[in-house]
């Protein structure tokens, strides 16, 4: 099992200090992690929590005040394990100067890759990332979104064991998000480790095998996703082909108390804002053209022509 | 504007050559072992802070290893005992021999006066031999992680391998691909077809200077361009440093700011009549415009690469770009390295264009032939040693040896011989040797040597106008020494300096007597003796065969560079004694092989002579070599200030590092002024300053003898101290500066050039240590 740990804290703890070494904040206290080959776990927690901490840590971004932190096995200050992590930050902080190709090249130089792997690699990340079309563009030029699309190509150039991913959906517009949670999976399916942190709960709870949530430096708990946000106190039934009404609800309330329990409540389930979004994309891509009309209009096509043209 | 080479020499003394390098080193290990102490303590007391004993992370990143406490530990017992020292005598006795302690240095000139530099040279006594061997204990002790990650770096940046090439290639084809749409490559067939148009135009009009322009400015493109090319290739090899010197180099170019500030200040290089002193003499054409190009030139490298460096690393962590960066398995200390080569080589390129430029332009504009004669070449002196004599001693009025007259003019750079028929003064140029090359047979008619002169003369009468002073010149060789006279020679011979062979000049006599029988008459004198006819060979076969030769009746103008010419055969007699057989003076020593006698003939007249101001001249080189030598100068001072930026913005922000380089670089220009304040020279030191402000005293005012006056003295010599250390941080930046040996037409010895490179890389690499741990101590992402 050793050789599939990927990530280990020990006690690692961070404290913030002023230029005359007064201490400021404590950002990470003690923090104890392992991390196995092939999972994708997720750092939660709110602002300042110390996600992002942590993560510079493993990098060696930032320097312990004490404690350790183990990546591969090595210690986070040796700069070789960095030939097996990827990392995206949380703002895709790349060189606005360069073009998407430019930009892969260039980290693909960082890690020595050999010149026809490094641009056969590049070539297949920016199709694989969706900026085929936009590859000659500077960085300067691109959008948000575009910009995050590129970080994570150049967070894969090395093709990485780890993926250190912090905030990968920030900035993404719902399908983008969707992207990006997809490729993540993806990552896993090809035995890669993905370590991310996101504050939007449903994006981790979507892709994350295991979890950790920090508050105020401190790991407030980890686990099991599925786990962890199990109700084991209550039973989800749902039913196709039954219309609601007061005999439904006597007739399951009977059966609910035969068994001990009481029911709570009964309705149409909703499916998720994104769930619909992306359904009326698909829709779209697939019959272009407007959809929707507001109600005058909708009220206009309604009528007779020589009514409408008066 | 001055024609005297002399005052830009005596200024600052000859320039280091190999024969300081000893000295240099020596001095390098003092200063920046001193440093490298400090340095190695401060990082000692900084990894005592860390929990290195708790965190494999920490102990990997801050790494004390037994060999920085043991060499710490030495280095520490060799200060002790250098300070041990300076409470001994001047020399001690130790197992019955004497062994020099120190040797005190030459005190600083009295106010007022140039302080020379002294040039460096290996002291062998104690306690420069011990601050020297404690220096290199604490470089080796800091020194280690340095070297270790430096030569892991050296290793991944390093290949010796044509893959770079093969990668050059492949880049080369994918901007061909990129670049070369049908639509630019009509563009620059066009662009090409016009200027190859023009060409054809200028050709057929006739205006050769336009042709050469026109050439000139094809020659600089494809010099840039194939610049441009090696450095593209350079940036394709192996190892993440090219990455990121590629990545800054096009920074750089895209960021705007160099493009902006060439905009602006590049036109400045073209009306160069405009700066190059519209009033100034005929002859001074070439120099004043030589002079304007070299400080723009400078100011346009130099400005930009400053700005360039200092803000490169800053904005990456200002952008946190470095996050990407350093979270790649790359030493942070090459991401400085990178970012150094980077703006080094973009400016070198921009400096290969801007001197390429500066030369067609030089080289095509019309000068007086004045100009051209005097400063259009680049002149390889050789010098002699200078020495003032007179009478002897003791039939002095003074009763001590002559020194030569000080009237008062321009410091003390020149000494005064006076003018009189019978004038006993002279100033003679001792040359211990004289190089082979001089004497090398070619043609018997017209076989000379030249010997350069630059005069200043000091009038006592008006004299005549337009006229100059008249001037004889005696060159004597070891086999023909001349004797200085005393009351009753001189009066005997009526001022001469007499052969110290009476014989040798008798046979002497007679063999001229010969020559001129035989239609060769070799004296310039009595024979008009001149190069190109027969008297000359005459000249050649006599002063081969006795090593005497005069000039009388020259006539010299003040600050005029002018020329005599002696036969080549006295070079040849001066050689044709082994060193061993040479005859020795009255203290032993061997007699120079050759000496030059300068005596003023003109009555009322004084001439004003400086060692440098008389010299043999071993060759003539073209202008445009010398003008591009004098721009590795230039390229030192770059790498200075772009290891200087780079280093500082390890730590600082863009605008801080930026002002600190531009404070040390201009600081620079005032060693002289530091050094009098690192030795409370003129006016004492702050605290003694201080004390007469606020006593309102003048500064010239005797200090008093009491126990608070003691103390402030006390505290001056400790700010003493520390301005020295600061001088040591300070380029010498006059020493890389090579404009006014190209302005005034002297060769720039490959020597100096040579020494500069050195100094450069000594003074760049404390720079580059401290860059390392400033960067590798540094939390990016605090």
């Amino acid at each position: 099992m050793a050789e599939d740990l990927i990530v280990e804290t020990r006690s690692l703890t961070k404290i913030y200090r002023d230029f005359w070494g007064r201490k400021k904040k404590t950002a990470l206290n003690a923090l104890d992690l392992k991390i196995y080959r092939g999972e994708i776990f997720g750092l939660l927690g709110p602002n300042g929590s110390g996600k992002t901490t942590t993560i510079k840590l493993l990098l060696g971004l930032l320097f312990p005040t004490s404690g350790d932190a183990f990546v591969f096995g090595e210690p986070a200050a040796k700069v070789e394990k960095n030939e097996r992590i990827g990392y995206l930050p949380e703002e895709s902080y790349l060189y606005r100067f360069l073009n998407a190709e430019e930009t892969l090249d260039f980290y693909g130089r960082l890690f020595n890759i050999d010149p026809e792997v490094r641009k056969k690699r590049a070539a297949e990340l920016i199709e694989r990332v969706g900026l085929a079309n936009d590859k000659k563009r500077i960085l300067k030029e691109y959008s948000k979104g575009m910009r995050q699309r590129i970080g994570l190509a150049q967070a894969l150039i090395n093709d990485p064991e780890l993926v250190i991913l912090d905030e990968p959906t920030s900035g993404l517009d719902p399908l983008g998000t969707r992207w990006m949670k997809d490729l993540i999976l993806d990552l896993r399916a090809r035995g890669k480790t993905v370590l991310m942190c996101s504050h939007r709960l449903e994006d981790v709870q979507d892709v994350c095998d295991r979890i950790a949530i920090l508050y105020n430096g401190d790991l407030q708990t980890l686990g099991k996703v599925s786990t962890l946000v199990e109700d084991a106190v209550r039973v989800e039934v749902r039913a196709r082909g039954v219309k609601e009404s007061a005999e439904l609800r006597a007739d399951l309330e009977a059966v609910f108390r035969k068994h001990g329990g009481t029911l709570e409540t009964i309705g149409h389930p909703s499916s998720t804002l994104e769930e619909l979004f992306l359904r009326v994309i698909e829709e779209s891509k697939a019959r272009p053209g407007r959809r929707y009309l507001p109600p005058e209009e909708s009220n206009a096509a309604a009528l007779p022509a020589a009514t409408a043209r008066s | 504007m001055s024609a005297l080479f002399g005052i830009l020499q005596l200024d600052r003394g000859e320039p280091w050559g190999y024969g300081q390098i000893p000295g240099l080193i020596q001095a390098w290990l003092q200063d920046a072992g001193g440093f490298a102490a400090v340095g190695l303590a401060i990082y000692l007391v900084y990894a005592l802070s860390i929990p290195t004993d708790k965190s494999q992370s920490e102990r990997l990143r801050v790494p004390v290893s037994r060999w920085m406490l043991l060499m710490g530990s030495l280095s520490l017992v060799c200060y002790a005992l250098t300070l041990v020292t300076f409470f001994l005598p001047q020399v001690v006795k130790l197992a019955g021999r004497d062994i020099v302690v120190f040797t005190p240095p030459p005190p600083p000139p009295p106010p007022g006066e140039t302080a020379k530099p002294i040039p460096p040279a290996l002291h062998t006594e104690l306690q420069p031999l011990l601050l020297s061997v404690a220096g290199l204990l604490a470089i080796l002790g800091l020194g280690e992680p340095f070297a270790r990650d430096g030569f892991r770096i050296l290793r991944r940046n390093l290949s010796f391998n044509f893959t770079g090439l093969a990668r050059f290639l492949n880049t080369l084809r994918g901007y061909a691909a990129d670049l070369l749409t049908p639509r630019r490559v009509v563009a620059l067939l066009i662009a090409l077809g016009v200027y190859v148009a023009l060409g054809a135009v200028l050709w057929a009009v006739g205006d050769e200077r336009l042709t050469n322009i026109w050439t000139g400015i094809l020659l600089v493109s494809v010099g840039v361009f194939v610049g441009a090319l090696l450095l593209l290739m350079l940036f394709e090899a192996e190892g993440p440093i090219w990455a990121i010197a590629k990545l800054s180099f096009k920074e750089a170019i895209r960021s705007q700011i160099l493009w902006i500030f060439l905009i602006i200040f590049l036109p400045f290089l073209f009306p160069l009549q405009l700066f190059a002193g519209a009033d100034s003499k005929a002859s001074d054409e070439l120099r004043s415009m030589t002079t304007v190009v070299t400080v723009i030139l400078s100011f346009l490298v130099l400005v930009p690469a400053i700005i360039i460096a200092s803000f490169g690393i800053p904005n990456d962590i200002k952008n946190l770009n470095i996050f990407t960066v350093v979270s790649k398995p790359i030493e942070r200390f090459e991401m400085v390295l990178g970012r150094f080569v980077g703006y080094v080589a973009l400016m070198t390129l921009l400096l290969l264009a801007l001197t390429g430029v500066s030369l067609v332009l030089i080289t095509t504009s019309n000068f007086s032939e004045a100009a051209k004669n005097e400063t259009y070449t680049a002149r390889v002196p050789y010098r002699g040693k200078l020495e003032f004599k007179s009478l002897v001693a003791k039939d002095r009025q003074e009763k001590k040896e002559f020194e030569g007259t000080n009237v008062g003019r321009e410091f003390d750079y020149r000494r005064y011989i006076a003018g009189a028929e019978n004038s006993p003064q002279r100033a003679i140029w001792h040359f211990a040797t004289v190089p082979a090359e001089l004497a090398t047979v070619r043609d018997p008619k017209s076989d000379r040597v030249r010997v350069e002169f630059t005069f200043d003369i000091f009038k006592m009468t008006k004299g005549e106008q337009n006229r100059g002073a008249f001037v004889k010149f005696q060159f004597v060789t070891h086999n023909a020494p001349l004797l200085q006279p005393d009351k009753q020679a001189f009066q005997l011979r009526n001022g001469e300096w007499d052969w110290a062979n009476p014989q040798l000049k008798a046979q002497y006599e007679a063999r001229a007597k010969e020559l001129r029988q035989q239609g060769m008459g070799p004296l310039q004198k009595d024979d008009n003796a001149r190069p190109g006819t027969p008297n000359w060979e005459g000249a050649n076969r006599i002063t081969e065969e006795f090593g005497y030769y005069e000039i009388a009746g020259k006539e010299v103008f003040d600050y005029k560079p002018m020329s005599v010419e002696i036969p080549a055969g006295l070079i040849r007699n001066a050689l044709a004694t082994p060193a061993d057989k040479l005859p020795k003076d009255a203290n032993g020593q061997p007699l120079p092989r050759l000496s030059i006698y300068v005596k003023c003939e003109s009555p009322g007249q004084l001439i004003g002579v400086a060692e440098p101001d008389l010299y043999l001249l071993l060759n003539e080189r073209p202008y445009w070599y010398n003008f591009l030598k004098s721009m590795i100068g230039l390229w030192c001072r770059l790498c200075m200030v772009v290891g200087i930026a780079v280093a500082l913005s390890t730590y600082l922000s863009g605008i801080l590092a930026l002002l600190g380089t531009g404070c040390i670089y201009i600081i620079g220009f005032f060693t002289d002024h530091l050094n009098d304040l690192a030795t409370n020279r003129n006016i004492g030191g702050p605290f003694q300053s201080l004390s007469q402000l606020v006593k309102a005293e003048q500064p010239t005012t005797p200090i008093s003898d009491t126990v608070g006056t003691k103390a402030l003295l006390f505290g001056d010599k400790g700010a003493a101290w520390v301005i020295r250390r600061v001088q040591n941080m300070i380029p010498d930046v006059e020493s890389f500066s090579w404009g006014h040996f190209v302005a005034e037409g002297y060769n720039v010895n490959a020597e100096y050039l040579v020494v500069n490179v050195i100094v450069t890389f000594g003074y760049l690499l404390p720079w580059a240590v401290l860059g390392y741990y400033l960067m590798k101590s540094r939390e990016v992402a605090a």
